[in-house]
C-alpha cells in the first residue's frame, strides 16, 4: 500500500536490508498522525460491540493512520537523500478518547 | 388535543425502547456472542491450514535473519491490524472475575481470534506478493476507547514483519 507512491525507497523491519549492504546511515526518521472517526461510525461500532467481533470501521481507521504515518516517515527519509529505511518500529497510544496517535520510526540509510 | 396525544404516545414508546434496549442487548449478547466467536475461530483455523499447506510450512518467523542462506531479490515490510470488541457478556464476566479472582477465560477466545487473524493477514499478503518467508514478525496490542472515558474498550492488535523472496533455483 505505502510502497506505491514511493517505489524507489525500500522499507524493512530488520536491522539490515536483506541482500544489500548499507553504505551510510542518515539518522532516525519518524512520522506520526492522529486521527478520529465521525460519531456515526462510533455509535455503529458501539452497537456491533454488543456481540463482539471485528469492528471494521476502526480496523480501517487504524490501517489508514498507519499508512499515513509510514508515508510521512518515508517523505522525511527521501528529504535526507536516503534510499531505504531499516528497523522500522510502530507505536500506538490513545491520547484522548476519540483519537489515537500512531508513530512510525526507523533509521534512514543508503544502500547499494 | 390529538397531536398532544400522539406526541405523548411516541414519547412513551421512546422511553420504553431506551429502557429496554440494554437488558435486551445483554441477553442477546449472552446467547449469541460465544457462538459467533467460535464460528470465527473455526473459519480462521481453516484459512491457516490452507496457507500452511500451500507453503509447505508456516512462513512466519520472528528470527532476525532469513532461515536459508540464499541470495534475496526482494524485501518489503508488511503489516496488518485488527480491532476487536469483546462483547457485553464477556466484559460482564470479566468484571465478575475481578471480584472473585482467578483466570479470566472469557477474553481468551476474543484475543486468540484477533492475534490469529493478524498473523493470517500477514501470511495472505506474503502469498499474494509472491514472497517465500516473513522474518522478524512483531506484534503489539493496545486498548483504544472512543466516545468517552467510560465507554466500551476495544482492543487493537497489530503485527508487522519483513517479507523476503529468495532467488529461484534454476
Amino acid at each position: 500500500m505505502s510502497e506505491q507512491s514511493n517505489q524507489s525507497i525500500i522499507m524493512v523491519s530488520t536491522e539490515e536490508v536483506p541482500g544489500k549492504t548499507i553504505i551510510k546511515t542518515m539518522g532516525v526518521v519518524s512520522g506520526s498522525t492522529v486521527r478520529a472517526k465521525h460519531i456515526g461510525k462510533d455509535i455503529f461500532a458501539g452497537l456491533k460491540n454488543v456481540v463482539g467481533g471485528e469492528l471494521h470501521a476502526y480496523t480501517e481507521l487504524l490501517g489508514e493512520s498507519r499508512d499515513e504515518a509510514i508515508q510521512r516517515m518515508l517523505q522525511e527519509a527521501l528529504g535526507r537523500g536516503a534510499n531505504a529505511v531499516v528497523n522500522v518500529r510502530m507505536a500506538t497510544s490513545a491520547i484522548t478518547p476519540g483519537a489515537s496517535e500512531i508513530l512510525a520510526y526507523g533509521t534512514a540509510v543508503f544502500v547499494e | 388535543m390529538e397531536t398532544w396525544e400522539v406526541i405523548g404516545i411516541l414519547f412513551i414508546f421512546l422511553a420504553l425502547a431506551l429502557a429496554l434496549f440494554s437488558p435486551l442487548a445483554f441477553v442477546y449478547s449472552m446467547i449469541f456472542s460465544r457462538r459467533k466467536h467460535r464460528k470465527m475461530i473455526e473459519n480462521i483455523k481453516q484459512r491457516i491450514s490452507n496457507t500452511v499447506n500451500q507453503f509447505g510450512r508456516d512462513p512466519l518467523t520472528n528470527k532476525m535473519t532469513p532461515s536459508k542462506d540464499e541470495d534475496i531479490v526482494k524485501a518489503k515490510m508488511i503489516q496488518a491490524n485488527f480491532v476487536v470488541g469483546a462483547g457485553w457478556w464477556n466484559q460482564w464476566i470479566a468484571g465478575f472475575h475481578t471480584l472473585i479472582g482467578g483466570n479470566i477465560t472469557s477474553f481468551d477466545d476474543v484475543l486468540m481470534l484477533a492475534r490469529q487473524d493478524v498473523l493470517q493477514s500477514l501470511r495472505d499478503q506474503a502469498s499474494e506478493g509472491g514472497f517465500d518467508e516473513v522474518i522478524n514478525v512483531r506484534m503489539e496490542s493496545s486498548r483504544i476507547s472512543y466516545l468517552s472515558k467510560n465507554s466500551n474498550k476495544y482492543i487493537d492488535v497489530f503485527a508487522y514483519g519483513t517479507a523476503i523472496k529468495y532467488v529461484e533455483d534454476i
